[in-house]
Formats: structure tokens, C-alpha cells, sequence
């Protein structure tokens, strides 16, 4: 009777054998980049983020945007033309992108201590350059990563992770573009997952609000999964860096 | 939790894109076997899967192959061909591997759908190992390797895990394909092929019949009889050369060596005749068409022809046949494309009910289905003299070129041949009817008794307790969902109610009673057994509305002038108690009775009064009338369909009860359109193409008038105007000519398509759906629970509201609804059958068409459809067939469409499978062919036909006797259907 | 201290250091910066590579598409390339429309295919006058740090190495494509033209320069030579170089080209097992 193929088989694997609660394969890595001020890079999956940071710095083109009381922060979304299946045309500017662009400036607002840096600027770039679902979340924890790397005081990590409902039922997370072209809602989540707030919630298609809390709650999990993760490769840079300076003799 | 093992990536460029896909390989998929100790630890230290035993110790394979106890491995062509086999309880402690789950699902969903089952089944002990993600079994797919290489590579792989996973434990692998099984033997692995494996079982029963004849294991190899398809490829090519066309092939249920094919873009479907035409396409295929040069194209044959071949290879009585074909074509005028099937691109065979021919000897037995579009099928049994008692179901394996029939094997047999309990399983069988017992699960969603109205319910109805309601029903109904009233509120207003029984406080979404009453659809009614969409005690107590007792039910109030004006309407449930259950016939005399003067007089009054305002406006707006009272052909007034011989007066009520329904119903339609824009479940019945009404219309000409088909508002006056005084039926065959022509009316969510297509033809009305029968169709229960949220009295759940589901859901409804008339009528044939047998008698009946070689007979009072052969088998006709005129002649005798004429009818019973009417003639009386009739004088006819009529009846009432269960019920719910069905 | 004299001074700071002949990445005047290549890391695309100059990264993806030729020429496929300086890269680019040194960019490379004739349009055509591939070189610099061109040209010609492009088989008659999926083959490649970037700071001629060096110095001129022959030769304004220093610059160029084709053959290796 469903015309839907089911996203999760009898046996409990996904599509591309993962169970319905484990993430893809995370690999990070801070500091790729001299040039900006903090670059981070992540894989989440086959998706693959770019994120640089340049700032605090004076504000750019015209005082009057500037604020007494915090920083500008200036995010902007694109996606390398080849990192889709298909060509894409405008890889930024078109409307997709902008509005990635001011979700990811609302997430990084609230993890950001703005109130640290008045008068100034901080400008995070983020590039996809293969996309295979959950762009967002993985643009996200890129910026998170490539704000600590350019050392902007942060409140907590800001993490995000896609949660979906497979076969009406099951809850899903961290859905690759298969699963999202498959078909089901996909709810996006940010989040700060050490005092549990949410940041942005973020859903497509309809869905019953009947699942809603447990889909939540599983992509709440994925955020705190995903900082987990994402903790273990700072610390683990932090500690390389300190090594080289000598900051791990130091007692 | 997060385990993710290496991965690679699969790539694919498909339409110029690229796709890049992960493939997570774990370490935490066991072997499924709970002696093996390593797995157990995966196992338990994931705290995944679960650890019941996923094989049987009490279960043992046995076969004289292997030594002792061992496990099946299936390879994927295994389960594609040998589903029959497999669904036999003898195997078990079977390993499916993922692999081949994916490619049976991909190659073949029914198949894919059973196997599931058997897999869902704990006692059958099958076992899905995720060979794709296991970390052992996983292996790359070479570069330029062919899938189906890479497939069969995976599964050996498997194999060999397995058998050095577990040394102690004997493996076998069973493969049809040769060269899988070489290179299989190769690696040490043991296999055999299906046959072998099935033929050395310890204890085979009777599971060698049901192997698939996949190669050509039959004695009868002679020279080919047909031509060889073409390989799918050069079909391909050749279609989008343009050179071949694709269609679905539609055999003629009339004569077997003729055939149609449906191809997009072509206004007439491509005729195929013969053997050479018909190259072994079976009734449903797809297949590639190749077309004739126009001057061989031909018309259809217009003759009637019946298989009558035997087991052995002869194919001299088809070449007569192909003659006799040969003959009835005419070159001349009405040609339509024809052509010849050069390939099938795919096969539709299922399986089929059916009988074995009788008189042949041996293991080789002809297979001769019940669907008369189908052909015969060779089969190999051993139990030949018991199938021969049997209905039995078989299906298709393959048809070779050298055989003349289809090769098959046998499925399971159903039960004595002629027996009404095998018949009803055949009919439901036939037409996938669920009808097995309600499950335990659906049975405990059933409410405690006693039942009570709690305060709780109180407070959230509107109590109608106090306002004298009553409900028309035919006699002897029990699942009353609807009920009346109307009441002066003030000098010109009326307030009319409609009570629809509350069957959706009962079936609440999600629950096991309302997942099977959605897959049921609909209640099915048989001549002696009706098969309930819910359970007993809603469909006949909880939810009837019976008079006196108090009810849920679900109010659609309007208020409204005098002149049926509509000044409002509200919905809202509440409690009721209907003051009567009447009859139509108890209403009509209270109606009539003018020196009863109390509220249900009154009530029934104002409606009637109503009812007849409301059905003029209707009619005036174009909606048609295919029912005529006077001839009591019962039509179904919304689906377009006649139902059957209806030999009671229809009163007035009838029509007053129908009209509210209606009225109702598109109230409701309204309502939920406007509140749920996207999922609203409507009904449309589809404005007919215009070619529909060619026969209506060719009918029409004929006989000197002209039938309007513009719209449906022409239709109706035109049909009005149709009326000959010199032959009164003829309106009515008219009548039953316009309903052929119709569309069956279907459900669909409002969000599926454009508001223009929403519209009722029969009805006339822009928006329709069905609201007022809750009890039995599952669409008046989503409605209700629409209107509910629509009022605030309930609130919405996932399912409800997604577009997908309601179209999946509509696309059930409509299915079920449409095999459950055909089973009704599939069940009235099966009667009527039995009503004549050992009968002859003389009856008056219509011409409807005129064939080449026969008449097409209508007898209205059986609402039989036969046909009358007008030359015998070898004999020179008598007649003189006149194509333009659609005419035969004899002598002076000359027959029209619509005439009348007096028939002798008999059963012939010499073939069990398809017994027929034979039809002699009486009159006209033509020397050399007619008989004399049975009784000479003509008003003891007369009266010998009411005789029979009655009959008729009583042997229906007697039928019903036999049934032990609820013979009142049965009987009348038959009835109340039949007036049911026009709302 | 160093950092503040940078920025405060920064030719003084440059001329200091170069009076010593070393630079203040610390290589000397004539080296280069290391070079590396990475060739099918974008799995969407059709053919990729990531070249790495020193710190300027650029990373290029092929897209093929189906289309119709020019009418002028009716037997040639497309090779678009098209370059992109995006803000992550450096602080020196802002975010919106491409600014001028990518569009100079993109031309640049363009030329540079063009007149080294290192790949024929031709190849890329299905059916004459009907059905032409188009290949969609895109490049992301993703780090910016001076020589872009270098790294440019090294990441088209190692993405466009490993294009692999399925046979179609097209039937003008009825418009029909048909992808054969298993069937696919690399394209074919005359040559690997290579640019080395110089910068002239006061007399002295700076290999490979970075971004600050490029800023600072006086000009900057490119080579490009394809094996042995010279390609082109860009260098938009600045002070005039003597012909000694140029031939001395193309000598140097031609080494380097041969190292890395050998690089880019490695890589292209390396991604095939």
C-alpha cells in the first residue's frame, strides 16, 4: 500500500547500514588554513564544510552598522557548484543560500559572547564543497570549530544535527540526502547542547505534532553526540598545539 | 553507539548525474544462531536485536542428499521462481541473505511481499543475514563486474562465511542457475538446484507438484509453435525506433485465439488474432506489438470461439480454429489497426483459480482457469484423480515456444468443486477479498459489555434524545447507520437532521480494528455470506441505531424552508434514540395513512415533501436516472451499476431516504473540503471520453433517436426522450446500454488533483463524498473523523493529514470497493447457476447486441447476459448478418438490437468449470432453428414465468437455509445492501 | 617585535630581509614553495583535483553536461573554467559578485587552454552540429596565498586528467540519449601546460611569491610552457624586467614544469587504486 520505501528494513539498518540512532562518520580538523584568523574543516559523511573565520576586526564598509554594545557577526553560506549531483548554477545568492546564510548567523549569535567585542566585526565563511545531506548542521559545527580555532570566546559549543521519521514511525538521525530525498520530514536542529537549548528548529514538510517530541528529542541526542565529537578534536588540537609551544611542560 | 566500521562509496551516474552514496560496514551482525558464542557477546554487548532463536532445533531439513540436519542458504532466482515451494512448511531454518532480499525486491514485489511474510513468520524460522554490512561478508564490486556477477559473489561469500563461522553446522546452498552452481561446487560449497533438492526430501508429500517448471521439463517437445519473442534489448529499440509499440494485452474473453492491445497514443486498441498474433501474450502482459501494413489490417472477428485443445502437443484443432478466424474477417470497412506481438516486456502472471480438465490420464494434467481471458495451463501432478474434485489455484512458470500452453504448477486446492463453501472461497479468493476470521487483536479493540453512556460522553454530545427520530431501512436490517427527523421550528422554517451511527468513536485510528477495517474497505456482500468490515458487535448492536435504544451518532442538522432552501447547516455528535426502526414499506402506509397525525407521521411527511423537491432539483441540474421503476431493474444510481433483478416495489420512502443521503453527503463534502483543503477524502465519478458512448449512441441511431452525450444534463433528456410505446423496455435497455458506458466513481484526497476534476457526472453535484454508511465502508470513517476535527469533537493524528497516505489509502478503497461488487455479482452468477441447473424453461428476453454469429440475449428477470450462437459448429448459417445495420436475418425474421424475444434457457453442466447457459429460440419462430416453446398457451406462460420467478426466489431463500448462521440476517442485509448501495 | 615591524613597515621589513637573500617564510629568493595535488577528492563531479601552492589552495570540480554547439563550430564540445575567490579564502576578497581578479582569472586560464592547445574541443563531441559535451571547470580558491595562477592551472589540468566521460549513444532522429553507465573513458589530453609566477621586488626577482610579496612588490608576471614550448607569457604592467631576467625565468620554469607533471602523474595514480 506505501508507496514510500521504507527507510529503515525489518532488520533495523538504514539504507546505508547505519542504525536508526548512530551518525555518519565525523571527521574534523582545526586550523586547515593560515590565512583567516580560524578555518575548521568537517566531514559528516560524505558531506563535506569548509568554515574560516576572520575577526574580530573593524567593521567594513560603513561605521553606522557598527553597534556600541556588541560585535557584528557576518555569516555567509555557499555551496561549490560541484558539490551537488547537479550543476548548480549560483553557487551563492540565490535564496537557498541566503537563507542558510541568516540560519546560520542565528545559531552562531547565540553561542557567540557578542557583548565581548563592541564596535567590531567577525566574519565566518562557510564553503560546502560536497553535499550529501544535513548541510546545515554540518555548516554549523564547522563554524563552531573555526570560531574556537580563531579563539572567539564562546558561551558553549553550538551544534546542529537533522533528525527525521523513518517508515511513520521510527525516529532517525542525521539523514543523508538519500534519506532525504526518500522522503519523511526532516527536522533541523541547533542547539546548545550543554544547557540543552535550542537554538533553531528548523522543519520541512509536514509532519503530525503527535511525533514531534520524540523526533526532537532524538536530534537533541545528535547534538550532544556531535559535541562530544567535536570536543575530542579540540582538546586533541589544543594539546598539539601546546605541545609544540611547550604549554604541556608548563605546570 | 556510533560504530561506523570503513565505507566505501558506490557510484552511479544515471541521467548524467552523479551519485555518491555511503555504505557503513558494521562489526555487530550476528549469524542469527544462538549456540554460536561469539555472536552472543555482539550481541549482548550491543543490546540490539533480539535474542530469540532465530532457528529451530525442532525443525530438521531432511533430505536424502545431505547427511542429517542442515541449513538452507536460497539463491535469489531460488525464492523468484520457487515461491510456491518455499511458502510449504517443510522448509524452515532458512538463511535469506540481504543480498537477495534486495534483489527479489527489486526484481519482483509480490514475490518480495511474500517472502516477507514467511520471514515475519516465527514458526518458519527464516533468518535474514545483513551480508552487505557485515564486515566478512562484505566484498567490493570489481570495476566492469556485472551486478548480477557481483550479486551472485556476495552470496558465495556468505556461503563460505557461514561454513567456517560455524564448522559444526552443514550449510546448503540451492541455486536454479547451472553456472552459479559450478562455480559454487567449485569453492566447496554445497549445493544442488532446487529439483534435485525438493526431489530427494525425506518426506516430499506433495511439494514436487508445486515446483516451478522453469526449464522445459515436460515430454512434449515438438517443432515450435510459436515465434520467437525478440530479446528485450531489440524490443527496446525497436520501440524507440518506433517500430514496435508497447501496450497491455487484453484477451477477449469470447474467443481465445483473438486479442487487444492497449497502446498510449492509438484511439483504438491494436487487434492480434491467432497464434501467430497472439505469440503467448497472457491476459495483463506488457508486451512490444509490432504493426501490420494497413491493408492487412482487419476488424474483430465478432465470433465466439472456445479452446478445446487437449494435453498432448496437437495443434491441429487450433490451426481449424485460426481458419474459422480467417473466415469471420471482413477486409472491408470497419478496420482497425492490427497487428502481432513480437515480445513481452513483462509477464503479469499470478496465480489463478480453476479446475482440472477432465477425461486426461496421467501426471500431465490441463489447467483450465475460471477467468476465461486466461489460457489453459500444463501442469504435473500426482494427485491427478483428487485435483479433479477440486477447484484449485495454479500459476505460470513459463511458456516455451514448442508447447502450445503455458507451462505451470499447482498452488493448493480449495475444495470440492460445486460446493457453496468453495465457491465463496473462490469468488473472495478471485477477487482478494479479506475474509478471514477477525484476529484475536482486532477483537479486544472491541468495547466492554455492558456498554454504557457515561456522563463524560453526556457532556460532550448534544442530546437528541428528546427529538422523535426514526429510521427507514428494508426489513430486516440490522446495521442501521442512518436515521431522521424533521420538525417545524418556526412558520417557514424546518429543521431536517440526518443520524449517521458514530462509528469512529469506536474504531479509533491506529488501533488493530481500524488497521483492518482500512485494508477490508468495505463490507462484501455474497448471496448467502456477507463478510463485515468490523466486527459483529458494532456493525450489528453497538453501532446499529435501533429503535428505542440509545445511540452515538454523528448529526448533520440543517435548517430549511419550505422549498428544501438550505439556511444552515451544523454538524455535531450526539446522543440519540430513534423512536422506530422502520421499514420502507412501514413508512410509506404511515405516509399514506392520513388519520395518524403523530411526530413520526408528521416527520416522515415533511420529508417526503422535501425529498421530492430536492430530487427534482437534482434531475433538473442533470443528474441521471438509470434505474427505471417499472421494470425493477435495480440500478445503482451513483456507481452506474445494475445491480440485480429487483422484483419488490421501490415506495417512495426509498427515494425520500436517498435523497437525505445524498444531501448529507455533500454537505459534508463541503465542510471538509473548505477545513482540509489538502486531504479532504471526496468522491468523483469522471465525466466519460465520448468514445465511451459510441455503442450507446450507434444503439441509439438505430433505432431512430438521438442520444445527446455532450453532458450529462443532454444524457439525461435525451434518454428521457427514448421512449418507444410499441416496446416498453426498450428505455430501460437504453438505460442499461448508458450505464456501460459510465466510469466507476472513485475516492480520492482533495490535494491530488484540480478542483475541476472533483465533480460527480451521475450525480451532477461539484463535490461528493460518502459520510452517511460508516458501518460499512471504511471512506465514511475517515470522513467522520474529518468532520470530527472539522467540529472540534476529535482531534487529528499524523495519518489523517498526509496527503501520500490518504492517496494510498484511497487507492485501497477504491480497489476493495471495486472487487467487492465483483464479487457480489461473481456470487449472483455462481446462484443463478445453481437455480438452473437440471432447469429448462422459456423466458422472455431482449436483444442487446447483435454479433456476426450470435445474439447477445438479456434477461431481465435474472439480469442474465447470454448468448444466443446463431449457427451450429460445422452447420451453414440461416442468418444473413448485416453489418451496417447491425442486423441478422432469416427468412423474414429479422433482429434489431433491443428486440424481444422468447428463449428456451438450459445449463450446460458438461464442462464443471464454466458451466453456460444455452440459449434455444422460441420466438420468433424460424423453421430449422427455433424450438417449440415449452407450454403453448401464451397466459399460461405468463404465469409460469411469475412461478418461476418465485422459484427463483425460493431456491435463493433455500441456499440460505442451508447456511446454519443467521439465516434472517444474511438475507435481508442482502437486501438492505441493495438499497444501500444507491446512496 | 618581528610581527609589529611587519606591519608597520612592511616594504622595510621585505627589503631587510631580501638584502640577506632569504625571504621571511624563510626560503631564499629562487625556490619554490612545496606543490601538492590531490585528484579525485569531490566524488559529485566528474573529475577534480585540489592543488596546493605554499598555502594557496585551490580546488577544482568538472562537471560534464550535454548540450548543443556553436554554429560556427559544429564539431566542438565546450571546456568552461571559471574561477572563484570566494571571502573565506582571504581577508582581501568581500563577499558578492566575483571581483575583478577572479573574472582576470578566469580569462587568464581560459587563454591558457586555448593557446596550448593541450586539449581538443573536438574529443567532446557526440554528434556533429547536435550533441556536444560541456565540461564546467569550476575552481575554489579556498586559501589565498599570492601565485594563484600556479595553482590554478595545476588543479584544472590534474581534475581535467581524471574526467571520465560515459559514451552516449544519441539518435538524432528522435532525440534520444542513451548514458552507457559501465562504459566510460578518460579524455584525452595533448599536454600539461604549467604557470610559474615571479615577482620583482627592487632588482630582485622573487619565485613563486606569496600574497604579501605579490602586494609589495614592484610586478608580477607569469610563465606559462607546456613540456618544452612556451605557452604564454602574462605580465600586466608594473616596471619593466630585462629580457636577461625573462629567458632567466622561463629556464626556471621548464624544470618545474617537469616536476610537477610528475606530481600530477602520482596523484592520478594514487587515485585509481
Amino acid at each position: 500500500m506505501s508507496r514510500k520505501k521504507e527507510l529503515i528494513s525489518n532488520i533495523g539498518l538504514r539504507l546505508d547500514g547505519r542504525r536508526a540512532g548512530e551518525l555518519r562518520r565525523i571527521r574534523c580538523k582545526l586550523g586547515v588554513f593560515s590565512e583567516p584568523d580560524g578555518s575548521a574543516y568537517i566531514e559528516q559523511g560524505l558531506t563535506k564544510v569548509l568554515a574560516a573565520v576572520y575577526g574580530p576586526h573593524q567593521v567594513r564598509g560603513g561605521r553606522s552598522k557598527a553597534q556600541h554594545d556588541s560585535a557584528i557577526v557576518n555569516c555567509q553560506f555557499s555551496m561549490a557548484v560541484f558539490s551537488t549531483g547537479e550543476r548548480k548554477r549560483r553557487p551563492r545568492g540565490d535564496r537557498k543560500s541566503t537563507e542558510m546564510s541568516i540560519h546560520l548567523h542565528q545559531a552562531l549569535v547565540a553561542a557567540i559572547k557578542v557583548e565581548l567585542y563592541p564596535w567590531t566585526q567577525i566574519d565566518v565563511y562557510v564553503e560546502v564543497l560536497h553535499a550529501d545531506g544535513g548541510i546545515y548542521p554540518a555548516c554549523v559545527n564547522a563554524a563552531t570549530l573555526a570560531l574556537i580555532d580563531a579563539g572567539i570566546p564562546l558561551k558553549e559549543y553550538v551544534c546542529a544535527c537533522t533528525a527525521s521519521l523513518a517508515n511513520d514511525d521510527i525516529p532517525m538521525i542525521d539523514i543523508s540526502h538519500q534519506e532525504e530525498v526518500m522522503g519523511g520530514p526532516t527536522l533541523t536542529v541547533a542547539a546548545l547542547p550543554m544547557s540543552k537549548k535550542v537554538v533553531l528548529l528548523e522543519m520541512s514538510q509536514r509532519f503530525h505534532v503527535d511525533h514531534l517530541p520524540k523526533v526532537l528529542k532524538t536530534a537533541l541526542q545528535g547534538c550532544v553526540d556531535i559535541k562530544n565529537i567535536l570536543d575530542v578534536t579540540v582538546s586533541n588540537n589544543v594539546k598539539e598545539i601546546g605541545s609544540s609551544t611547550r604549554w604541556g611542560n608548563m605546570t | 553507539m556510533f560504530t561506523t566500521k570503513s565505507f566505501i562509496k558506490k557510484n552511479k551516474i544515471g541521467n548524467f548525474l552523479k551519485n555518491v552514496r555511503e555504505h557503513y560496514i558494521r562489526d555487530d551482525i550476528v549469524c542469527g544462531f544462538s549456540s554460536c558464542y561469539s555472536c552472543q557477546n555482539i550481541q549482548n554487548n550491543q543490546n540490539i536485536g533480539c535474542s530469540k532463536d532465530n532457528f529451530s532445533s525442532n525443525h530438521v531439513n531432511r533430505c536424502k542428499l545431505v547427511e542429517g540436519n542442515h541449513y538452507l542458504i536460497l539463491d535469489t532466482n531460488v525464492v523468484l521462481n520457487q515461491m510456491d515451494v518455499l511458502e510449504d512448511n517443510l522448509f524452515g531454518n532458512v538463511i535469506i541473505l540481504h543480498t537477495v532480499l534486495n534483489e527479489v525486491k527489486h526484481r519482483s514485489l509480490p514475490i518480495f511481499k511474500r517472502l516477507m511474510s514467511i520471514i515475519d513468520n516465527p514458526s518458519r524460522h527464516f533468518y535474514v543475514f545483513t551480508n552487505d554490512h557485515h564486515k566478512d561478508t562484505f566484498i567490493h564490486q570489481e570495476d566492469q563486474e556485472l551486478i548480477n556477477d557481483y550479486n551472485d559473489r556476495c552470496i558465495r561469500k556468505a556461503c563460505t562465511w557461514y561454513h567456517r563461522h560455524l564448522p559444526k553446522e552443514k550449510f546448503v546452498f540451492l541455486t536454479e542457475d547451472n553456472e552459479s552452481k559450478r562455480i559454487a561446487l567449485e569453492e566447496n560449497i554445497m549445493t544442488f538446484s532446487m529439483s534435485e533438492y525438493v526431489h530427494n526430501l525425506s518426506d516430499k508429500h506433495l511439494v514436487e507438484d508445486k515446483l516451478a517448471k522453469v526449464s522445459s521439463s515436460f515430454p512434449f517437445t515438438g517443432k515450435d509453435i510459436y515465434q520467437a519473442h525478440m530479446s528485450l534489448v531489440e524490443l527496446l529499440e525497436g520501440i524507440r525506433g518506433g517500430k514496435l509499440y508497447q501496450g497491455t494485452f487484453k484477451a477477449s474473453r469470447e474467443n481465445f485465439l483473438e486479442g487487444y492491445i492497449n497502446v498510449d497514443g492509438f484511439d483504438d486498441p491494436i487487434i492480434v488474432q491467432g497464434r501467430e498474433g497472439l505469440n503467448r501474450a497472457v491476459d495483463g502482459d506488457i508486451v512490444a506489438v509490432a504493426l501490420f501494413e494497413k491493408e492487412h489490417w482487419t476488424s474483430p472477428t465478432e465470433i465466439i470461439l472456445e479452446d478445446e485443445g487437449v494435453v498432448e502437443e496437437n495443434i491441429d484443432e487450433l490451426v481449424e480454429k485460426e481458419k474459422e478466424i480467417k473466415k469471420a474477417i471482413k477486409k472491408k470497412g470497419d478496420i482497425k489497426p492490427t497487428g502481432k506481438v513480437v515480445g513481452v516486456i513483462r509477464r503479469k502472471w499470478r496465480q489463478y483459480c480453476g479446475i482440472l480438465e477432465g477425461g486426461i490420464e496421467g501426471v500431465y494434467q490441463l489447467f483450465v482457469p475460471s477467468n476465461r481471458s486466461i489460457p489453459k495451463i500444463r501442469i504435473e501432478t500426482r494427485q491427478a484423480e483428487f485435483l479433479k474434485t477440486q477447484k484449485l489455484i495454479v500459476t505460470i512458470d513459463s511458456w516455451p515456444q514448442n508447447s502450445r500452453y503455458p507451462h505451470g504448477h499447482f498452488v493448493r486446492a480449495l475444495g470440492v468443486i460445486g460446493h457453496q463453501d468453495t465457491e465463496n472461497e473462490v469468488v473472495l479468493l478471485e477477487h482478494d477479498v479479506p475474509h478471514s476470521q477477525f484476529s484475536e487483536e482486532v477483537l479486544r479493540c472491541l468495547p466492554k459489555l455492558p456498554w454504557v453512556i457515561t456522563e463524560e460522553d453526556e457532556s460532550r454530545r448534544v442530546d437528541l434524545r428528546h427529538i422523535t427520530i426514526c429510521s427507514v431501512d428494508p426489513p430486516g436490517c440490522t446495521d442501521i447507520d442512518d436515521a431522521l427527523h424533521c420538525r417545524i421550528i418556526d412558520d417557514n422554517k424546518l429543521e431536517v437532521g440526518v443520524h449517521i451511527a458514530d462509528v469512529s468513536h469506536f474504531i479509533r485510528p491506529g488501533t488493530a480494528i481500524d488497521l483492518e477495517a482500512a485494508s477490508r474497505a468495505t463490507t462484501v456482500y455474497l448471496v448467502n455470506k456477507r463478510i463485515d468490515m468490523v466486527p459483529e458487535l458494532l456493525s450489528s448492536n453497538l453501532c446499529s441505531l435501533r429503535g428505542g435504544e440509545e445511540r452515538f451518532a454523528f448529526s448533520c442538522i440543517w435548517e430549511m424552508d419550505y422549498e428544501a432552501n438550505i439556511l444552515s447547516t451544523k454538524f455535531h455528535k450526539s446522543i440519540i434514540k430513534s423512536k422506530s426502526a422502520m421499514t420502507y414499506e412501514e413508512a410509506q402506509l404511515i405516509i399514506d395513512d392520513k388519520t395518524k397525525n403523530d411526530d413520526i407521521a408528521f416527520g416522515l411527511r415533511g420529508l417526503n415533501k422535501l425529498a421530492k423537491i430536492l430530487k427534482t432539483r437534482r434531475l433538473e441540474k442533470g443528474a441521471l436516472v438509470l434505474a427505471s421503476p417499472e421494470v425493477k431493474i435495480h440500478m445503482d444510481s451513483e456507481t452506474m451499476e445494475p445491480l440485480e433483478v429487483e422484483v419488490k416495489k421501490l415506495f417512495e420512502t426509498n427515494s425520500m431516504v436517498e435523497e437525505f443521503m445524498l444531501l448529507a453527503n455533500i454537505s459534508v463534502a463541503e465542510k471538509i473540503l473548505q477545513d482540509f483543503p489538502d486531504c479532504a477524502m471526496l468522491r468523483r465519478h469522471p465525466t466519460p471520453p465520448s468514445t465511451n458512448f459510441d455503442p450507446l449512441v450507434k444503439a441509439g441511431k438505430h433505432l431512430g433517436f438521438d442520444i445527446q452525450i455532450d453532458s450529462g444534463k443532454k444524457l439525461a433528456v435525451s434518454l428521457d426522450q427514448a421512449v418507444s410505446d410499441s416496446n416498453p423496455y426498450l428505455n430501460t435497455m437504453l438505460r442499461i446500454l448508458a450505464t456501460r458506458c459510465m466510469l466507476q466513481a472513485v475516492y480520492f484526497p482533495s490535494g491530488t488533483l484540480q478542483k475541476s476534476d472533483f465533480f460527480h457526472y451521475g450525480l451532477a453535484v461539484p463535490l461528493y463524498t460518502h459520510f452517511t454508511s460508516p458501518i460499512r465502508r471504511y471512506a465514511d470513517i475517515i470522513v467522520h473523523r474529518l468532520l470530527a476535527v472539522s467540529c472540534g469533537a476529535d482531534s487529528t493524528y499524523p495519518d489523517l493529514l498526509d496527503k501520500h497516505k490518504s492517496s494510498d489509502l484511497c487507492q485501497n478503497l477504491n480497489y476493495r470497493n471495486r472487487m467487492a461488487q465483483y464479487a457480489g455479482r461473481a456470487s449472483v452468477a455462481f446462484n443463478t447457476h445453481l437455480f438452473f441447473k437440471g432447469k429448462i424453461q422459456d423466458e422472455e428476453g431482449y436483444v442487446l447486441f447483435v454479433k456476426k454469429n450470435a445474439l447477445q440475449i438479456l434477461l431481465p428477470k435474472y439480469g442474465l447476459e447470454c448468448t444466443l450462437y446463431l449457427s451450429k459448429k460445422g452447420d451453414e448459417s440461416l442468418f444473413v448478418y448485416d453489418e451496417e445495420e447491425q442486423t441478422q436475418k432469416a427468412g423474414n425474421v429479422v433482429f434489431h438490437a433491443f428486440d424481444q424475444v422468447t428463449v428456451r434457457v438450459s445449463l450446460d453442466s458438461k464442462n464443471i468449470q464454466h458451466e453456460k447457459f444455452v440459449l434455444q429460440l422460441v420466438y420468433p419462430y424460424i423453421e430449422g432453428f427455433s424450438v417449440k416453446p415449452l407450454i403453448e398457451s401464451e397466459g399460461a406462460d405468463k404465469s409460469n414465468m411469475e412461478q418461476q420467478t418465485m422459484d427463483y426466489q425460493d431456491k435463493c431463500n433455500e441456499q440460505v437455509s442451508t447456511m446454519k448462521k443467521n439465516k434472517r440476517k444474511t438475507q435481508s442485509n442482502n437486501e438492505k445492501r441493495k438499497q444501500k448501495k444507491k446512496v | 617585535m618581528d610581527e609589529q615591524f611587519r606591519i608597520l613597515h612592511p616594504i622595510k621589513y621585505y627589503r631587510d630581509h631580501i638584502n640577506n637573500h632569504i625571504r621571511p617564510d624563510g626560503r631564499e629568493l629562487n625556490k619554490f614553495r612545496p606543490v601538492l595535488v590531490n585528484i579525485g577528492s569531490i566524488n559529485t563531479s566528474d573529475g577534480s583535483a585540489l592543488a596546493k601552492v605554499g598555502d594557496t589552495t585551490v580546488i577544482c570540480g568538472i562537471k560534464a553536461e550535454l548540450c548543443s554547439p556553436k554554429v560556427e563550430s559544429p564539431d566542438q564540445g565546450f571546456l568552461i573554467p571559471n574561477v572563484e575567490l570566494p571571502p573565506l579564502c582571504s581577508s582581501k576578497f568581500k563577499p558578492g559578485p566575483p571581483s575583478e581578479e577572479a573574472q582576470v582569472v578566469t580569462q587568464l586560464l581560459a587563454d591558457i587552454v586555448k593557446n596550448s592547445k593541450c586539449f581538443d574541443l573536438k574529443q567532446l563531441c557526440i554528434c556533429h552540429e547536435k550533441l556536444v559535451w560541456c565540461l564546467f571547470a569550476d575552481l575554489i580558491c579556498i586559501s589565498y596565498d599570492g601565485s594563484l595562477m600556479d595553482a590554478c592551472v595545476i588543479a584544472l589540468m590534474g581534475a581535467l586528467k581524471s574526467v571520465q566521460l560515459p559514451l552516449v549513444d544519441y539518435d538524432p532522429a528522435i532525440d534520444n540519449k542513451l548514458v552507457n553507465e559501465e562504459q566510460k573513458n578518460f579524455v584525452n589530453i595533448q599536454g600539461i601546460p604549467i604557470c610559474t609566477t615571479f615577482s620583482m621586488f627592487d632588482k630582485n626577482i622573487l619565485y613563486d611569491p606569496t600574497q604579501e610579496e605579490e602586494n609589495l612588490s614592484s610586478c608580477t608576471f607569469n610563465v606559462v610552457l607546456m613540456e618544452d614550448k612556451l605557452c604564454s607569457v602574462h605580465k600586466p604592467g608594473g616596471t619593466p624586467i630585462s629580457e636577461q631576467n625573462l629567458m632567466e625565468c622561463i629556464e626556471v620554469s621548464k624544470q618545474r614544469t617537469n616536476t610537477i607533471c610528475e606530481l600530477i602523474d602520482i596523484a592520478l595514480k594514487k587515485n585509481k587504486t
